[in-house]
């Protein structure tokens, strides 16, 4: 008996987990540009890492002091985010406008990819080891990744759709 | 309504929206896009028909004809999941297919889902009736897993899916669930009426599944592209 049950209970958790990701991305192909700029988390900016963040790639910190700077675990939770946001932007771009570059395209996709596993590494170290060395590069390199994938962003939307860059680095 | 007349009732109905989907698929020219699932949908049609002519004239060869037919089946809803992927990497430009990531994915999924079966291995039956219980297994494990693998690999990658693929993607999903969690029940020693019961809700879904499918080709598809901000 208590196999059927974690058998239904696992197959209605695939279905649960299926309905939720149909709801997904169904809510992405009807968002807008207005609902992808209000999904950028407000709450820390990557700006505190960079004079020139937007507009030159490269981090002007230290490991240490990216680490203090962004708040630690709360910085990379919202590069996390934004990642995949900046991600479905260039997506956004590539649907509207005509001439989006497929190679930048490409480096943004990866740069998403891999700001993801670096922060998911940098937060898995810091649950066990706090703020160790191990974490702060990790960090660093996350943070290094995440500035250079919103110039190449910025970029991509000043070649292809300038109207839309103010909000965009207001929002950033 | 006796439980034949249901079967029978519940069977007209699927061939009816088979033939109904077919002639959408024809007119809305979707062999062009989705050619697999096309050939799939003749291929159902095609099967149905044989299965009638079998069971009327040659009762004895219906389990062999069965295990050919389900193989085959399985086969195409794996390639029509694998056309499905196709079409969702063109719609998104500069996108790397990642094979490697979606063989290990699926590979993930297989283990997770075949550890939660725990098939009760039959004993004691003929070898072809045997054969039919470990593929209608195999089977159903397969096909979600190979659905989550998919699902998974999009999500990763961030993936944006048109709103065709995506229907005919969650159908799939869909009936595969629902196959898995009745092949599941199947297992846990069901009296005749409970079992059979069983077998006539997996039937229904697969009309249910086809009958979102019709009205879905039966609408203008939307245009692809948003409108600008």
């Amino acid at each position: 008996m208590i196999l059927l049950l974690l058998q239904i209970g696992v197959i209605a958790a695939v279905a649960f987990y299926l309905v939720r990701w149909r709801s997904a991305v169904r809510r992405r192909n009807a968002q807008t540009w207005d609902s992808l700029l209000a999904r950028l988390r407000p709450d820390w900016s990557a700006r505190e890492l960079s004079d020139h963040f937007l507009w030159k790639e490269g981090v002007n910190a230290t490991p240490e002091d990216a680490w203090m700077r962004m708040e630690g675990p709360k910085g990379l939770w919202v590069m996390y985010q934004n990642a995949r946001v900046l991600l479905e932007m260039a997506d956004y771009a590539d649907r509207n406008y005509s001439g989006v570059d497929r190679l930048l395209l490409e480096t943004l996709r990866s740069d998403a990819m891999q700001i993801r596993v670096c922060v998911l590494m940098a937060l898995g170290q810091y649950a066990f080891s706090q703020a160790s060395e191990g974490v702060r590069v990790n960090a660093f390199r996350a943070a290094s990744m995440y500035a250079d994938m919103a110039a190449r962003m910025t970029q991509l939307l000043q070649a292809n759709a300038a109207a839309i860059v103010p909000d965009f680095v207001a929002a950033m | 309504m006796t439980p034949d007349g249901l079967d029978t009732t519940i069977w007209l109905a699927g061939v009816s929206m088979e033939l109904v989907l077919l002639a959408l698929l024809v007119h809305r020219r979707i062999f062009r896009v989705l050619p697999i699932f096309f050939v799939y949908s003749v291929c159902c049609l095609g099967s149905e028909a044989a299965c009638w002519f079998i069971l009327r004239y040659s009762p004895g060869s219906y389990l062999r004809f069965y295990l050919v037919d389900m193989t085959a089946d399985f086969l195409f809803q794996f390639a029509i999941l694998a056309e499905l992927a196709a079409s969702v990497l063109r719609h998104n430009r500069g996108i790397r297919a990642g094979r490697v990531l979606l063989a290990l994915l699926m590979a993930l999924s297989c283990t997770l889902l075949w550890f939660l079966a725990k098939w009760v291995n039959p004993s004691g039956l003929p070898l072809d009736q045997m054969l039919y219980v470990i593929l209608l297994q195999a089977f159903a494990v397969l096909r979600v897993a190979a659905m989550l693998a998919i699902v998974w690999w999009s999500s990763l990658q961030g993936l944006q899916w048109p709103e065709r693929e995506l229907r005919v993607a969650s159908g799939l999903g869909f009936y595969s669930v629902v196959c898995l969690a009745v092949i599941v029940l199947h297992t846990h020693n069901m009296d005749g009426t409970q079992y059979h019961w069983l077998d006539q809700i997996q039937a229904f879904s697969y009309f249910c599944v086809l009958s979102y499918w019709v009205l879905f080709f039966a609408k203008k598809e939307p245009n692809r592209r948003n409108i600008r901000p």
